[in-house]
């Protein structure tokens, strides 16, 4: 064997080459290619791409890093359930562009946080994380609540993925400004009439439109299947 | 093990800049640990996919039905005694888990006041114990039942029931 | 390009070796000074200022990117261009492409030190950097290949040593790697969107990130070890046989493991498996690596009372089998149900990036800097302090981060008597952590302080007043 090896690979260097290179690609086709295929987990009913402002809140969620101190993703245990929600389902994430199932939860995860928290309670946790939750050691963001959002940021992204498969029409993207206009005033009436202050440009109402709809289509979809069948959540 | 090898100079040398190596064999172990690898791989994956066909999605399930057995969901509508202890470990939940939306002094902030005479949802302690359990969805009240669990969910209720009439008691 | 005729010994070209050793130990410094912050901002988080550009979310990508790819990329290619010039027995086949690949793999390293910071980020684990860098990376690569291939070309030996086996294998797979999970559609020059998506998006990811510590910080540093080490205890390699066998199994196994970092997650039941058994099966191969290493030493370690080089091998290639075995274990689908998501997998990677990396890399370069400047090691007693304080450091960092890792586990799995989680709240979690964080950040700020240390005897040895006095100085050779 170590004769074979020593005559026939070691003095020919283009054979060893092209001998790595097929042995490195072969785990990775057998455990890629099948996701493309029906082999991948199915696109899950009433699973929406997010709204111009929602995305926009996305992209500030990758921008901060979020993703290295906190999971979107609800594994299958009782203890996972019992504290976040349904566990995830692959489905759940075919509009996600970049994935965000992060690696380390230095804080709790946040795949079911939506609709948990008053858009108040956010607004607080974004200021000082202290003020709702005793002990946080999460940074403090006061830039969001002075950084303003750019729709025709927000339209680009909407373009790009459109272009990676996530279903925007070229009139969601035209009407991207007014929708997220929309949906701004609707959070920020929330927010002044609990007695806070903020308008419709600035980055925290993307943030919270973004966090207040993580998981919740995921979780009446989850439900939905488990009232038809009659199984535990 | 090096005695059992011989040492034997492979004479590559003067192709290795000067490093020469050794003829030695394969340590024994080190195949046996080799091999068993490959053999305990194959038959977990085989095992566990075509012979006991198992998946997280039915661990789960089998995880939650025995939970279901052993810690039975309390009958609708049972509340906590008012007892002192239980006030006392009532206040230490509410303590940790409700000031930052309720205030330290119950009268409101992100969520409502807990201590005057409006009651949304309702002000029984049964009513209490069934708002905390479920939550407000529409207003961000989480549904603390999981998290908390039944029972220091009863407990909380019994506190806040408790602390509702002016001037506030402390228990005992 | 400027062959030496076969009568005149080859010129090697050892400037571009010096480049890539100084680029290391800067970067290096650079790289650990960011985890030393970002560390002391776990343990008391007010430390970031509340300023945007320092918050632990942009400078951790910053941390692990520099020391991966900076401080790890430099090292080996410092290793690499001294090495395979004198293992083929010519110098590097073209100077051009070797000055191009230290030059653009530096400015990629000041433009990602700039971007990431910034919050310029594609969002994905250990490839956050944004699609014109990672054109650019793609380019370097291309150079540094054709290079690489070039000076094989033109070798004046028969056949190719193990160490250039390794080499090659990192040659070839990373950019196939990097390229496949960089494929994305840009919205404009700083962001861009991976074109696949969730799940898919994910495993991608894995692949690469997984096989990033397959090809980038395991076989090049194997690569390293396998000339540096016979080459400084003056022994042969203990099997030749070994050598064959675990680089072939390394090749074909370390590809398929990648799903082991989405174990319970949404991808097919199948894959995870997968993920999980490749890994078991990593073990022996990698462990062949470490036998090599360590076996390699017979006769040799008396030397390691005196030899700060030995020393730092010897602990490098210790922690490597000793990752290894872990690296397998934590990827059994129990085992990791309570180990992910938990600073245990923060100690794990540790014991491989301090402890076989870092060591390994320390002791290239002080094998490496009395011979490129061809003067004595400025103080060898310098070098073991180094060695001591590095060892101690890495001891304190991965202890505390497996203790800390089992309680997080633990308490967020525990289950009173009611059935209900023991301990709800998050606070609890983050308070019995605490004190394992101050003692990580402890353990990191000594590495660091070794770093200077290797620093200062690096330029004493360097550029000191020749007339050498240094206690304890051993002579080059």
């Amino acid at each position: 064997m170590s004769n074979f090896h020593r005559d026939n690979i070691e003095p020919r260097s283009v054979v060893m080459a092209v001998l790595t290179t097929v042995l490195i690609s072969i785990g990775g086709l057998v455990e890629i290619v099948p996701l493309f295929t029906s082999a991948g987990p199915p696109p899950m009913d009433g699973i929406k791409p997010l709204t111009a402002l929602e995305i926009t809140g996305r992209d500030i969620y990758l921008r901060e890093g979020c993703y290295v101190c906190h999971s979107q993703m609800v594994r299958p245990f009782r203890s996972e359930t019992l504290r976040y929600g349904p566990w995830s389902r692959g489905g759940e994430y075919v509009y996600d562009h970049p994935f965000q199932l992060g690696s380390r939860r230095t804080g709790p995860d946040l795949a079911r946080v939506g609709s948990k928290y008053p858009d108040s309670w956010h607004f607080e946790h974004m200021a000082d994380a202290r003020q709702t939750s005793d002990g946080s050691i999460m940074p403090k963001y006061p830039w969001l609540f002075e950084w303003t959002i750019d729709p025709a940021q927000t339209q680009a992204t909407m373009l790009a993925l459109s272009r990676v498969g996530v279903p925007y029409t070229e009139a969601q993207i035209a009407s991207a400004p007014a929708d997220m206009k929309t949906q701004a005033t609707k959070i920020v009436t929330g927010l002044t009439a609990a007695g806070y202050d903020t308008t419709e440009d600035k980055e925290i109402v993307a943030v919270i439109a973004y966090l207040q709809q993580l998981g919740v289509n995921a979780r009446a979809s989850i439900e939905a299947e488990q009232a038809k069948t009659g199984g535990t959540k | 093990m090096s005695d059992q090898n011989h040492d034997k100079i492979m004479g590559h040398a003067a192709d290795n800049d000067g490093i020469e190596e050794y003829d030695n064999a394969l340590p024994n172990w080190w195949v046996g640990l080799f091999l068993f690898c490959i053999v305990w791989g194959i038959g977990y994956a085989v095992d566990y996919h075509f012979i006991s066909h198992r998946s997280q999605a039915g661990y789960y399930d089998v995880e939650m039905a025995e939970a279901a057995v052993k810690w039975p969901a309390p009958a609708a509508g049972s509340v906590a005694p008012l007892t002192p202890e239980v006030l006392a470990e009532g206040k230490e939940i509410f303590t940790q888990n409700c000031v930052a939306c309720h205030g330290a002094d119950m009268h409101g902030k992100i969520g409502p006041n807990l201590v005057d005479d409006v009651w949304i949802h309702g002000g029984t302690q049964a009513d209490i114990t069934k708002t905390i359990t479920t939550g407000v969805k529409e207003k961000g009240m989480p549904t603390w039942e999981p998290i908390l669990g039944p029972d220091r969910v009863a407990k909380v209720a019994a506190y806040v029931f408790s602390s509702k009439e002016p001037p506030s008691p402390s228990p005992q | 390009m400027d062959q030496p005729s076969p009568t005149v010994p080859a010129v090697y070209d050892d400037a571009i070796v010096k480049k890539f050793a100084w680029a290391t130990m800067i970067w290096g410094f650079v790289g650990m000074l960011v985890g030393v912050i970002i560390a002391l901002e776990l343990a008391y988080w007010p430390t970031n200022l509340s300023i945007p550009y320092i918050t632990f979310g942009r400078l951790r990508p910053l941390h692990t990117n520099a020391v991966i790819f900076a401080f790890g990329g430099n090292i080996v290619f410092a290793g690499i261009y001294y090495s395979m010039q004198r293992l083929m027995k010519v110098r590097m086949w073209n100077d051009i492409l070797s000055n191009f690949h230290f030059w653009g793999w530096q400015a990629i390293i000041v433009s990602a030190a700039l971007t990431l910071p910034l919050g310029l980020t594609e969002g994905k684990e250990y490839a956050e950097l944004i699609w014109p860098i990672d054109v650019a990376i793609a380019v370097v690569w291309v150079a540094f290949a054709i290079n690489f291939f070039g000076t094989i070309a033109i070798r004046k030996v028969a056949h190719l040593y193990v160490a250039i086996w390794f080499y090659m294998s990192f040659v070839i797979t990373i950019p196939v790697l990097h390229i496949v999970n960089s494929l994305a559609v840009p919205a404009t020059l700083t962001r861009s969107y991976p074109i696949y998506s969730g799940m898919t998006d994910a495993l991608v990811q894995w692949w690469y990130g997984h096989n990033a510590v397959g090809f980038f910080l395991t076989t090049p540093f194997l690569g390293l070890m396998y000339y540096f080490l016979p080459r400084a205890a003056e022994r042969p390699v203990y099997s030749y046989r070994l050598s064959i066998i675990h680089f072939w199994g390394l090749v074909f196994l370390y590809i398929w493991a990648g799903p082991h970092h989405l174990l319970y997650s949404g991808l097919p039941d199948w894959a995870q498996t997968l993920g999980m058994v490749f890994s078991i099966m990593l073990l022996a191969p990698s462990w062949g690596g470490m036998l090599n290493g360590l076996l390699t030493l017979r006769g040799a370690w008396d030397r390691l009372r005196t030899d700060p080089v030995l020393k730092f091998y010897v602990v490098g290639v210790s922690f490597y089998g000793m990752s290894t075995f872990e690296g397998p274990m934590m990827s059994i689908r129990a085992v990791n149900a309570l180990a992910h998501y938990t600073s245990w997998v923060v100690g794990h990677v540790h014991s491989g990036a301090l402890g076989w990396n870092g060591m390994v890399t320390f002791g290239t370069l002080y094998w490496l800097l009395p011979r490129l400047y061809k003067r004595p090691l400025y103080s060898t007693d310098l070098a073991t302090l180094h060695f001591w304080i590095a060892t101690i450091g890495i001891v304190l960092y991965t202890i505390s981060m497996w203790a800390g890792g089992l309680n997080e586990g633990l308490m967020a799995r525990a289950i009173d008597d009611h059935g209900q989680l023991l301990y709800p709240m998050w606070k609890d979690i983050i308070t019995r952590l605490q004190p394992f964080y101050w003692v990580r950040f402890g353990g990191g700020l000594l590495f660091l302080s070794g770093v200077v240390l290797m620093l200062f005897n690096a330029a004493m040895t360097a550029f000191g007043p020749t007339t050498q006095s240094a206690p304890g100085a051993a002579p080059a050779k």
